[in-house]
């Protein structure tokens, strides 16, 4: 989270959130009072903006698998501990193999973070990590919320951030947000504006997927959805991810 | 005759007398966690340093480690083979007392003060951002209210009560109007400061918090309960907090209310009356 005056801006991994957190540094006008990368606020602050980014799961997860083959990644120095150096081994050849690991939720304690893990099998890794920063509280709640209702309705009467930032239109959605209800934060809007155009990714995985997208079994595509259901029914209820 | 650093001859102030070896940890240590407290005087950091300090076996003992004073005390005893009077090395300086300062759970902590760091680094800001990058986490320390900020030093520094203890200083009208000046140029060096520790929060690539004295004064305990929040990330155990170490007390404030009031008169172009005077 990178905390301004008026603004405060939650860092999802691998949700283009170093491109916005350079954004930010670079234009925004105001003084910074706090800078924890991927933290999660322990409450709303009065009169602050909360905005966070979100990522289609599959898209996120290859880019996370990515990252491990560039040797990356607190997920890949995981599993590089726990002895699965193998799941990164067959390059982009390996990615279903490595999906079906991350989802399987008997690996939790090593995928997702401690507070994270008593809602592992009702929630994929990606979901959680969007729900931990757009909902104040869930990491403390995580153990009493049973079902897709119950995380649904925590969601919904604990919703910190006043606008979800997508990464498919990340550009045009910063614009939209700093023309107009952040507008007031850019010390000088007309070049911060033409930056977001213009800006090439940073901290992006080299993706190697760009040619061949993999393509996940029909089986491996349903669990995913199953297991994302949270973003896919939320944000990306048009998306069919790409299976044999 | 020259102070022997090792038995200072002046009376230490609650700050220096932390520099001596009575509170030097054993055995030596390298830190596995680094921070550093960046601020300006009379920003609540006496508060909020003491009662790290005060904190049993946690987050080491975070003091102004950069003060001409402390270089002097400390590194004669830790740097013995660094001759009494001349220059020592900062990064020399920096590794011998880490290990010294560093408590049981690897923390070490250090006050730093704009003014003391560009007596030793210089005044680019690179060179100032190149020291911050040897510290896992920074915090800042600012108060908004600088006029009020300048009014404090300038009570202490001509009180020589640095450590509030509760007490209302004594100052009569006369003395007050004499601190005019202290508190212009107070207040100049602070809203300079303040920019640059600003800067520094927004380059640095590293977690950084920054409090301001409004929430210290507003609520003391709350402000310590984020910082200790922002120190630990991870949460670990309780805090077990002893005052071995006096932590300062605030007065009523009556004094520097009334210099206030009076200073802005007198910058306001209407000079204070000190009452009939002498006849």
């Amino acid at each position: 989270m990178i905390e301004f005056d008026t603004l405060c801006y939650l860092q999802n991994h691998k949700t283009g959130c170093t491109f916005v957190e350079q954004f930010l540094r670079q234009f925004c006008r105001e003084d910074l009072w706090r800078f924890e990368k991927h933290r999660a606020p322990r409450e709303r602050k009065p009169g602050k903006f909360y905005f966070v980014n979100v990522r289609e799961p599959l898209d996120t997860y290859l880019s996370l698998f990515n990252y491990g083959l560039d040797g990356k990644g607190e997920l890949w120095a995981r599993w590089l501990g726990a002895g699965r150096g193998d799941l990164y081994a067959q390059g982009l050849d390996g990615f279903g193999a490595w999906l079906e690991a991350v989802l399987d939720e008997r690996h939790a304690p090593l995928v997702y973070p401690a507070a994270g893990v008593p809602l592992a099998p009702q929630l994929g890794l990606v979901g959680w990590r969007y729900l931990r920063l757009a909902a104040l509280g869930l990491e403390g709640a995580a153990g009493a919320l049973a079902g897709r209702d119950a995380i649904s309705a925590f969601a919904q009467q604990n919703r910190l951030v006043d606008a979800t930032v997508r990464y498919e239109s990340l550009r045009e959605d910063l614009v939209a947000l700093f023309s107009g209800p952040l507008r007031h934060s850019l010390r000088d809007p007309e070049p911060a504006l033409a930056w977001l155009g213009q800006a090439p990714k940073v901290n992006a995985s080299q993706r190697r997927d760009h040619r061949a997208a993999p393509v996940l079994s029909e089986a491996l595509s349903a669990r995913l959805r199953e297991r994302e259901w949270y973003l896919y029914s939320t944000f990306y209820s048009e998306r069919t991810t790409a299976h044999g | 005759m020259a102070d022997n650093p090792l038995t200072p001859t002046r009376a230490l102030t609650p700050g220096a007398a932390l520099y001596q070896a009575e509170h030097d940890l054993l055995p030596l240590k390298t830190p596995s966690f680094r921070y550093a407290v960046f601020s300006s005087q009379r920003t609540g950091s006496n508060y909020l340093c003491r009662r790290l300090c005060n904190l049993t076996g946690r987050l080491g003992l975070p003091a102004e480690y950069l003060n001409p004073r402390a270089i002097k005390m400390m590194s004669a005893r830790l740097l013995p083979e660094a001759a009494i009077g001349s220059q020592v090395p900062l990064g020399r300086y920096l590794a011998a007392l880490m290990q010294a300062r560093t408590t049981e759970d690897g923390a070490f902590g250090i006050k730093v003060q704009p003014a003391q760091l560009m007596a030793l680094v210089g005044r680019q800001p690179k060179a100032m951002l190149d020291f911050f990058q040897g510290f896992d986490r920074i915090v800042l320390l600012t108060r908004q209210d600088k006029l009020g900020q300048a009014v404090s030093n300038a009570i202490a520094a001509q009180t020589g009560q640095w450590f509030g203890d509760g007490q209302e200083p004594s100052l009569d009208a006369a003395q007050r109007a004499a601190l005019f000046p202290a508190v212009a140029s107070h207040l100049a060096r602070y809203i300079e400061e303040e920019r640059l520790i600003l800067d520094l929060g927004r380059a640095v690539q590293k977690p950084v918090l920054r409090i301001d004295y409004a929430s210290i004064e507003h609520n003391g305990p709350a402000a310590f309960a984020e910082l200790t929040d922002f120190l630990l990330p991870d949460g670990g155990s309780t805090l077990t907090e002893i005052e071995e170490l006096p932590v300062p007390r605030k007065s009523s404030g009556g004094v520097a209310a009334l210099l206030r009031a009076e200073f802005l008169r007198f910058v306001g172009g209407e000079v204070p009356s000190f009452g009939a005077g002498p006849a």
